[in-house]
């Protein structure tokens, strides 16, 4: 067994590389990005991007489901999506008897790797839909259950900048995001690659390198990677002290934070963290891993108060304070 | 298979604990040795300050280790870290990302996972690479620094013990020294004692013989020359008695140190008068504390008594003659110093009352001139001359200290002869006039012409001597303001006057 689970643990990492391999072949930087992705997708859970429009979003998601054989499917998130627009619904349909019956129309949520773009454009009532199906990994149509496909991954996209006509995720709902994740802007060589590769002949072929039995396999080691106690503490210590009323709470926390991070949060640290140990090939989870996955786990799950927010508060800094105080 | 890496990992894994034990005794050494040096530094001072003469007692030592060690262990042990701790700290300092601290904890509670083996292998190989001496140092920390600072301190106070000439001079050496000081002087107060015992005696029989005498005087069966003899003998006894027992007084005092006490300067006890004994016997009293040593207020009370003595004879003489001036003026006799009268009695017959007066008037006027032989003034004398002593000894015996302490030339000087004498202060004397049938006596001021003083300075010290008076509290406080306007007013009609004749 410990043979073939390093075998698993070596096909993770290599897998791993393949995909920033490929990955490096369309998309410019963003390492981190990819590293976070690849996390969520073995953690089995979903990812909320934000960044300014043209950042390459949507071709991150796209690129990827090529290179993991993944069932590809867009929402494009409008204020008039419906839910039956993304769960699927039923049609009445005469068969050759002229006989008439409802047959389900699957939505696009029944893809493997789905792609929410803008998904704070979308009413509430539409937004809930997608977020039933990401936290049961199911729909329910007409009193009718339907199971999605695993892996199921929905990477959803959100333009910070144009908020008007938007309906914000509320609290609740952005708590099922595993990570939200922030695309940053190129730098100047980055930018000079991003030209190269999108304004000349540029010819690049992803190839299908993992698969869905590959990734349900890795999922599936993932759990089992051990943990020491005094790192599982580090974790909840660093949950804990995003709570203002905490006695570990940072100044800033104190200050500009309403609620801190819920237990998923805490989950989301050890989990990430077990990959993040895997993808590193150790087979234990450290502190420097969940001071990794630290940030795109509590960055959403943070909630700042009306001060922090009118000041434009960055909840990264927020992070970076909490977990210097808590290393201490 | 399975078996090899736990094996790998727990041999490493008791180098650590060994390496471990072996830091934490050091440890408890070094905390034993700081708190001894800590003892030792609080012990040498306490031995400065105090009486303990701990550093000489072997137990104490093994105490002062004993208890330091004792210290320590339980220092060490509220303060021992589990060795989780130490592997976590392992861990972070080199930067192993928790590697040996999990699988130490899988490790150690038997925890299986598909992941236990793989990872304790891995610890295991980490833990090889690593000598113990990288993973568990020995740190200086301060209180390395504190233990070398304490060792330093020790060594000099050590040395600047050794070097001073106080080495070895424990506090009970001192004590010894201290006693064996004051051993020649309590034997020399003890044979002084025993001397003054037998004085006391001789003392007794001066009362009984005063007593005898006083009884003669009245007895006409005995002759004018053997109650002369008598009188004379028993004054000059008395007299040479308080010479040897002034004489000793001042040796007391020597002795016990007592005259190189920082009080005012005490004079001769040769010189002093009833009043000052007392006086001397009140500040010696007050210097130390109620606890004059017997054998010196043996020795005043001794010559108090002996100054009564012969102050009580000379009253009993003045009575006698003064009975007998009178009785000789009531039978119509005159009696004159610069007429003597002519004896009706041969010198066996008993005298008759007239004769008696007239020889008891040249005993008492001989003793009265016991200065002139013996250089001490008598009881009335040394009365007087009280006056011009200063109260609390300021002066020294015999200095002027105030004008009019010239020795009276007999004649009867003017106002003005005396207010423009400049001759030298002389030691104020006052005589008894030996008239008829009454007692005078003449004060001088000064010899004219022989006072240098000036007659604002002898105001000035007068004033200074009532001021000094008035800040006692034996003076009303009602009449201290007239009494010192008064003496103020004389002090200016003085000034005016001395203006007037320049």
């Amino acid at each position: 067994m410990p043979l073939d689970l390093n075998k698993q643990i070596d096909s993770i990492r290599s897998n791993f590389d393949t995909v920033i391999t490929e990955l490096s072949k369309i998309i410019v930087g963003q390492d981190v990005l990819i590293k976070h992705l690849f996390i969520c997708l073995l953690c089995g859970s979903h990812a909320l991007i934000e960044g300014v429009p043209g950042l390459g979003k949507t071709l991150i998601v796209r690129s990827l489901s090529k290179i993991l054989d993944l069932k590809y499917s867009r929402i494009q998130f409008t204020p008039d999506l419906m839910p039956a627009d993304i769960l699927g619904t039923n049609i009445v349909k005469e068969d050759s008897n002229g006989s008439r019956y409802f047959e389900f129309y699957k939505g696009p949520i029944f893809g493997q790797l789905i792609l929410a773009d803008e998904i704070n454009r979308a009413s509430p009532k539409t937004q809930s839909a997608l977020l039933e199906a990401m936290q049961e990994d199911k729909v329910t149509v007409f009193g009718t259950q339907y199971h999605l496909k695993p892996p199921f991954m929905v990477l959803a996209t959100q333009n910070p900048i144009e908020m008007e006509g938007t309906y914000p995720l509320p609290e609740a709902q952005l708590d099922r995001f595993f990570f939200k994740l922030k695309i940053s802007y190129p730098d100047h060589q980055e930018l000079q690659k991003i030209i190269a590769k999108t304004t000349e002949d540029y010819q690049y072929e992803l190839k299908r390198v993992i698969g869905a039995d590959a990734i349900l396999e890795m999922k599936s080691i993932v759990k089992l990677v051990p943990i020491a106690t005094h790192v599982k503490d580090y974790a909840i210590r660093l949950a804990l002290a995003s709570h203002p009323d905490n006695a570990n709470a940072s100044e800033q926390t104190r200050e500009y934070v309403l609620f801190g991070a819920s237990p998923r949060g805490v989950q989301s640290l050890v989990l990430a963290g077990k990959v993040s140990a895997l993808l590193d090939g150790r087979y234990n989870v450290s502190i420097e891993d969940i001071n990794d996955v630290a940030k795109p786990a509590l960055r959403h799950r943070i909630v700042l108060n009306i001060r922090g927010e009118t000041e434009g508060i960055d909840m990264d800094d927020i992070i970076d304070e909490i977990i210097r105080k808590v290393q201490r | 298979m399975n078996a090899s890496p736990d094996i790998s990992f727990s041999g490493e894994i008791s180098k650590l604990k060994r390496r471990n034990s072996v830091i934490a005794l050091g440890r408890i050494l070094l905390n034993t040795g700081l708190i001894f040096l800590g003892i030792c530094i609080f012990v040498f001072i306490i031995q400065k300050e105090s009486v303990s003469n701990l550093s000489d007692s072997v137990s104490w030592v093994i105490f002062s280790i004993g208890f330091s060690l004792a210290a320590a262990l339980v220092l060490g042990f509220l303060k021992r870290d589990k060795f989780i701790t130490t592997l976590i700290d392992i861990d972070r300092r080199l930067r192993l990302q928790d590697r040996i601290s999990t699988a130490y904890e899988y490790y150690k509670s038997g925890k299986k996972t598909v992941f236990s083996d793989l990872q304790i292998k891995d610890a295991a190989a980490k833990l090889h690479q690593l000598s113990t001496q990288q993973m568990l140092p020995v740190k200086f920390s301060w209180l390395h620094l504190l233990l070398i600072f304490l060792i330093v301190a020790n060594g000099a106070l050590f040395l600047s013990n050794y070097l001073s000439p106080e080495f070895k001079l424990t506090r009970a050496d001192q004590n010894k020294l201290e006693v064996a000081d004051e051993l020649p002087r309590n034997y020399t107060i003890s044979r002084l004692e025993s001397k003054n015992e037998k004085k006391k005696n001789r003392q007794n029989g001066y009362s009984k013989e005063l007593e005898h005498l006083r009884n003669r005087l009245n007895d006409r069966s005995i002759t004018q020359d053997q109650l002369i003899t008598r009188l004379d003998r028993f004054l000059k006894d008395v007299q040479g008695e308080q010479t040897r027992l002034a004489t000793e007084l001042g040796t007391k005092l020597k002795a016990a140190e007592i005259d190189e006490m920082p009080i005012q300067t005490i004079p001769k006890p040769e010189n002093l008068s009833l009043n000052q004994l007392e006086k001397l016997k009140r500040i010696l009293n007050r210097a130390l504390n109620n606890q004059i040593p017997d054998s010196i207020n043996r020795n005043i009370e001794a010559l108090q008594e002996l100054y009564r003595t012969e102050e009580r004879l000379s009253q009993m003489i003045d009575e006698f003659y003064e009975g007998h001036s009178d009785s000789d003026e009531v039978a119509g006799s005159n009696y004159d110093n610069t007429q003597p009268s002519t004896p009706t009695h041969g010198l066996k017959k008993p005298l008759d009352d007239t004769e008696r007066s007239k020889a008891i008037g040249e005993v008492l006027n001989r003793n009265r001139g016991f200065e002139g032989r013996h250089g001490q003034p008598g009881p009335r004398q040394r009365q007087e001359s009280d006056r011009d002593l200063k109260d609390e000894f300021g002066s020294q015996p015999g200095s002027s200290s105030a004008a009019g302490s010239a020795p009276s030339d007999g004649k009867k000087k003017s106002k003005d002869e005396l207010a423009k004498s400049s001759g030298i202060g002389t030691q104020d004397k006052t005589t008894s006039s030996q008239g008829d049938n009454y007692l005078i006596q003449i004060r001088s001021l000064t010899a004219i012409g022989e006072s240098k003083l000036e007659e604002k300075d002898i105001i000035r010290t007068y004033r200074k001597e009532i001021e000094g008076i008035l800040q006692k509290e034996d003076i009303p406080l009602n009449y201290r303001g007239y009494i010192k306007n008064y003496f103020i007013s004389i002090g200016l009609k003085a000034d005016k006057n001395a203006a007037g004749l320049k």
